[in-house]
Order: structure tokens, then C-alpha cells, then sequence
């Protein structure tokens, strides 16, 4: 049977020794090429892929010195970052140092070879190269995309003609490599920053941020968002957000981030209250889709907690229609006692003049009377009006509280209320006018005994918070309806049968006139607590 | 109204200074039924103080918020020409800051709108008197 000769069999037939031996050689310096490619594709440390590289190219040719150099990129100095060398008896172990044939590998940024290069024409003025003595020498530029980036350096000072053309080709293979497994480093470590300046941002953000892939999972949460939940913040993580709304009492937002996530719409600026009754907050709300191309890859939901703002805000209002009624309130006052000096003035001539009727001095008298009481009315608007500045002395707060429920003992007892004081273990002391403050506990303390018909318990307290001095007066009356709470300081609101409605207003601009704050917290048949801040006398 | 009841007649110029001529009028009226015999009636701060200058007055009832130049430097001003002058203070508008700096300035007395005419009355006899 005749045998067919495949063509590799051909080949090999007609091989003789010396060509099997170099395919084989070959065969083998491929194999090493391809583990180096294989083995550089996993390596994300600069150090360790240079020291793969020398290791792979002591393993191609025989070289006494080798070593690597990059380019620094701030500086743009040459800096040796990996060597090694093959012990070489009598010419010492000394590592490769920078010489011309570097120099010119940099400035011409292509491969130098050379069989001898103390002999050969380009160095023969070489200063390091005559020096070292250096025989056989190979350098290639490590460049990517023509970016030098550094250089790969091979020598003998024992032989001439160490290396051959093939030799070269192969290290030059290797050093584009390396350039390339370089440049991918750089980007991964690029991107590693880049990722974490933006988590740094997001992280420093004054609002809680969380972001929600597009399976519904939180996979990033900043410090804020941590702290507005009440827990820490790598807690947030890996939950649906559905679920972790809802424990969160955060339903509203739960709907925005579904309506987002589902339709593709963003909310900007959209207000809810979320918290439920134990700890409700206002939410600002934005939420930006994220996108990759066309591809929705999720939400980025900013949140800010705006309640203390909005209250603010609404303090910051009302105490300035206050101050608005109050000028308007100095206008009216002046305005309307004028006309109404001159009837009672009249009135008052008719009266006293001789000869007049009885029935027109008695109808002249009830002029008189009707003035006096509009003159009345305008008396206390006046007290909410005048804004008069507060004679500062010093007062001890606990001493000074004591003593206006002292003055107020016995309609505390008659009306059934009892007192209670929680005062502070520190000592408060505050820059007030005795004689306004009083007029303010005793208006609140008599609001106090009022809404408590049946009796019932009204607690003093008191707290050292920041620079001010915090008193809480708390009774456990019918409590303020919530559509009259942005009123009660307004001159002439009043719920009660009696009252001209400017004593909360009084009290009001008291406050201010000290520096103060007052506000109220209430439910409606729980009680009201009336808190006020006073500034502390700094020590 | 004792004046207005024992017909005894008043001494002296009484100067009333107030825009409001209502006001003005009333004041005319009382001050002439309690028996002041020279009643001089201005509505402007300045116009008091030019006639002050050349005319003699015994007594002013000057009102604290006027147009133009106010109670207050009118009555400073007062007293500046005439030191020894008698000056009511009448206002509508009676706050601390007011009563304080008309005391300052040298106010003899301070009234308030509504004003009560029996006290006015004796405020005026004082003043004439004094």
C-alpha cells in the first residue's frame, strides 16, 4: 500500500538537523511569547509586569544586563524601575546604568542594535558606553501608540555579537506588549480614581445620596443617606428599594423611584413627607435616571431632609408679617386716636359746657364711654407695637422662673394646676428685661391655666442647648387646633369669647426684642408646649 | 372744667401747634371756654418757631408728630429760644422712646390723645401759673 506524504511530513523529511533544531528553538520562543501575552493580561501592578518582562527576555537571548526604564510623567526623567544581571565572574555585577545608547533609543524612538558597540561608529565618542565596555547591546523603546514610554535595555560586555536581528524582533515584540499591558494599567488605575474622586464627592455632598441599579438593588449610599435613615451607611446596601423604603416609613418615595425606574421619568425638586408619625421629615426630592446610551442602568436618588429649613422659613415669615403689622399697628394707632381725641374732646365740651340739655350731656357722657373703650383697644395694640427696647440686666433663669410662678401661685391653686419644674442642673443666665420677660411667663402660664378648665399639670423645662437657653412650658389642655398654630401670634387672633387677641403677640415681639425665638408645638386634646429660646449671657 | 364753670379768665399766650386743623379747632374751643384769653393756633413746627422768635408765648401744647419738621426738634428748638417756656407734649402715638425724650428735651408735661380735658385742664393752669 502506498503511503501519501502529508505536506508537514514533507517538510520534516526533508529537514535536516541543523533546520529542526531552529524550528524547534523557534517553536519554543513562541510558546515563551504567548505565556508572556497570556501572563501579562491578568498583571495590574506596574512592578510585577516589568519583572515578567526582563524574566521572559533573559529567557529569549543571552544577556549578561538587562533593565527597564520609564519615563517619569510628572517630571519626564528616565528612572530605572526594574534590573537585573547575570553573574558575570571577574566584570562585577554592576547594574545598567543610563548611557548614549539609551540616549539615542529616547531621541530617535526606534530599536539600537548593536553587534560591539565600543567599536561601532555611533559610540566610538561614548563616553559610558567606552567605560562600560559594553559588547553586545540591544535597546527598544517601550511605545504604544507612538508614545514612548519607557525602555527596555539588554547588554553583554563579555561577547560581541551576543544577540541577533531575530533576537531583536522578538524583544521589540515584547516591548510593544508590555507598553500596551502598561497603558491598560494606567487606565485601570485612572479609573480607579476617577471612581473614587466621584464617590469622594457624592460622599461629601450635604445630601443624602443613594443610587439603585436597574433591578431595584441600592448599590451606593453616601455617609448622609446613613444618617437620614438612622443607620450606618454600608447598611443601605443590597437591598430592594422597595422593601427598604417601606420599613423605612418612605412610601411616597418609594412611588417616585418606581414611576423613574419604570417609565423613565426624573423628579426635580419634589417635596414629601416622609418618617411616619415617630420621626417625620420633609424630603426634597430629585432623582436623575442613569443611562448608558439608550440602556436605563438605573436611578440616582438625592434627598434632602428640609424640614428644621421649612420651619425656619415659616418662623422667618411669620416674624416678618409681625413686624409688618406691627409698623402698620404704630400708623393705626396714631391714625386712629387723632379722630378720636377730637369726639371724645367734643363729647367732653358738651358735657361740661352750660346750658346744654341733660339729654345731650347724657348721650354726650356715652361718647365719652364708647371712645375711652376703642382708646382702650388701641392701648394694647400699642404694647404689641411699641417695640421697646428691653433695659438688659442679668437674670438668673431658674431663679427669675421660680419667682414668676411664685407670683402666680394662687391661680395655679384655685384652678387646679399643678406645677412641675424640670429645670436644667446647669446654671442659665440670661441679659433680659425683668419686667417684659415676666409679662411673657405670666401671659403663657396664663394661656396655660386656661386650657386646662378641669386642672391638670403644667411642666416647667428648662435646657442649655448651643448659646441659648431653651424653656419649655408644656400643659396638658385642649391643645391649639392645627389651622389656627400659624396664627396665634398675629394682634387680634383669638379663640376666646374674652380677649382682645394681642397677648401672644406681645409675647412674641418681647422675644425677638430679646434676641429670641418663640414657637409651639400642639395636639389637639394632648396639649400644647410652648418653646421659647432666650440668648445666654456668654461667660 | 373749672375755668369754664368760674369764668376766671387766664393770663398769658398759649401757642397750639398741630396739623390736624379738627384738632387745632378743639383745642382753640377748650382753651377759651377754661378762660385763656390769647390763643395762638399754628400747624407747622416751623411756624411756631418763627413766631417764637418775635412773639412772646406762655405756653405751648405742641404736637409730637408733625409734617415736615417733628415735635421733638421743634421742642428742642423751643427751648433753645426760650429756655424758661412751658412745652405740653401731645401725642396720639405714646410710646416709651417718646415720653423719655420729650422728658429730655424738656418737656413741661406729656399728653395723650384721646385726651382727657379735665386733666388737660389742670395741666394748663399749671403751666400758665408756674
Amino acid at each position: 500500500m502506498t503511503h501519501v506524504y502529508s505536506r508537514e511530513e514533507v517538510i520534516v523529511e526533508t529537514l535536516g538537523q541543523e533546520d529542526l533544531k531552529r524550528l524547534l528553538e523557534d517553536h519554543k520562543r513562541l510558546l515563551i511569547l504567548y505565556g508572556f501575552a497570556n501572563a501579562i493580561s491578568m498583571i495590574l501592578d506596574i512592578e510585577l509586569l516589568l519583572h515578567e518582562a526582563m524574566n521572559v527576555v533573559f529567557g529569549l537571548v543571552d544577556a549578561e544586563r538587562g533593565a527597564i526604564f520609564l519615563l517619569d510623567s510628572k517630571t519626564g526623567q528616565l528612572v530605572r524601575r526594574v534590573s537585573r544581571v547575570k553573574q558575570s565572574g571577574d566584570k562585577g555585577t554592576d547594574r545598567v546604568s543610563k548611557n548614549e545608547v539609551i540616549d539615542l533609543v529616547l531621541q530617535e524612538k526606534k530599536a539600537v542594535f548593536t553587534l560591539d558597540a565600543i567599536a561601532d561608529s555611533r559610540f566610538e565618542k561614548s563616553r559610558s558606553v567606552q567605560s562600560q565596555n559594553i559588547r553586545s547591546c540591544m535597546c527598544v523603546p517601550l511605545a504604544s501608540q507612538h508614545r514612548v514610554l519607557g525602555i527596555l535595555y539588554v547588554d553583554s560586555r563579555l561577547q560581541t555579537g551576543n544577540f541577533s536581528k531575530e533576537q531583536l524582533t522578538l524583544v521589540s515584540g515584547i516591548a510593544n506588549q508590555t507598553a500596551v499591558a502598561l497603558e491598560n494599567i494606567e487606565s485601570v488605575h485612572r479609573l480607579k480614581e476617577e471612581r473614587k474622586r466621584v464617590e469622594d464627592i457624592l460622599k461629601a455632598l450635604p445630601v443624602a445620596i443613594i443610587s439603585i441599579d436597574e433591578t431595584g438593588v441600592i448599590s451606593f449610599a453616601n455617609p448622609q443617606a446613613g444618617k437620614l435613615f438612622g443607620i450606618p451607611e454600608e447598611d443601605c446596601l443590597g437591598h430592594l428599594y422597595s422593601s427598604f423604603f417601606e420599613a423605612h416609613s418612605c412610601s411616597p418615595l418609594q412611588d417616585l423611584v418606581a414611576s423613574a425606574l419604570q417609565e423613565g421619568r426624573g423628579v426635580i425638586l419634589e417635596e414629601v413627607t416622609c418618617g411616619g408619625s415617630e420621626k417625620e421629615m420633609l424630603l426634597q426630592i430629585n432623582i436623575v435616571l442613569l443611562r448608558e446610551g439608550i440602556a436605563q442602568k438605573g436611578v440616582l436618588v438625592a434627598l434632602d431632609d428640609v424640614t428644621e429649613k421649612k420651619r425656619l422659613e415659616r418662623e422667618i415669615a411669620n416674624s416678618e408679617k409681625l413686624s409688618a403689622i406691627g409698623e402698620m399697628a404704630a400708623g393705626l394707632i396714631h391714625e386712629i386716636n387723632n379722630p378720636l381725641s377730637i369726639i371724645s374732646g367734643r363729647a367732653q365740651l358738651l358735657v361740661f359746657e352750660k346750658g346744654k340739655d341733660a339729654e345731650i350731656k347724657r348721650a354726650a357722657t356715652l361718647i365719652r364711654e364708647q371712645v375711652d373703650r376703642a382708646s382702650a383697644i388701641t392701648d394694647k395694640l400699642l404694647n404689641f407695637a411699641r417695640q421697646k427696647s428691653p433695659q438688659l440686666s442679668c437674670l438668673s433663669l431658674h431663679e427669675f422662673l421660680t419667682q414668676c410662678l411664685e407670683t402666680m401661685e394662687e391661680q395655679f391653686v384655685s384652678k387646679k394646676v399643678s406645677v412641675e419644674k424640670k429645670f436644667s442642673d446647669v446654671s442659665m443666665t440670661v441679659m433680659g428685661d425683668r419686667e417684659q420677660l415676666e409679662e411673657v411667663f405670666v401671659n403663657l402660664a396664663r394661656n396655660a391655666i386656661q386650657a386646662m378648665p378641669q386642672g391638670g399639670r403644667f411642666i416647667v423645662t428648662t435646657q442649655r442647648e448651643m448659646g441659648n437657653a431653651v424653656i419649655l412650658l408644656t400643659d396638658a389642655g385642649c391643645g391649639i387646633p392645627p389651622e389656627h398654630l400659624s396664627k396665634i401670634f398675629i394682634p387680634f387672633f383669638t379663640t376666646k369669647s374674652r380677649g382682645t387677641g394681642l397677648g401672644l403677640s406681645i409675647v412674641h415681639g418681647i422675644v425677638k426684642n430679646h434676641g429670641g425665638t418663640l414657637r409651639v408645638e400642639s395636639q389637639v386634646g394632648k396639649g400644647s408646649t410652648f418653646i421659647l429660646t432666650l440668648p445666654l449671657m456668654s461667660t | 372744667m373749672d375755668g369754664a364753670t368760674h369764668g376766671k379768665s387766664l393770663e398769658g399766650t398759649v401757642l397750639v401747634v398741630d396739623d390736624d386743623p379738627q384738632s387745632r379747632d378743639l383745642l382753640n374751643y377748650f382753651l377759651r371756654l377754661i378762660g385763656c384769653q390769647q390763643i395762638v393756633a399754628m400747624e407747622s413746627g416751623e411756624e411756631a418757631i418763627d413766631y417764637l422768635l418775635s412773639n412772646v408765648a406762655d405756653l405751648v401744647l405742641l404736637d409730637y408728630r408733625l409734617p415736615g419738621m417733628n415735635g421733638l426738634v421743634a421742642l428742642r428748638q423751643m427751648k433753645q429760644i426760650r429756655p424758661n417756656l412751658a412745652v405740653i407734649m401731645v401725642t396720639a402715638y405714646p410710646t416709651h422712646e417718646a415720653m423719655l425724650q420729650s422728658i429730655q428735651e424738656g418737656a413741661y408735661d406729656l399728653v395723650v390723645k384721646p385726651l382727657d380735658l379735665q386733666n388737660l385742664e389742670k395741666q394748663v393752669i399749671r403751666g400758665l401759673t408756674a
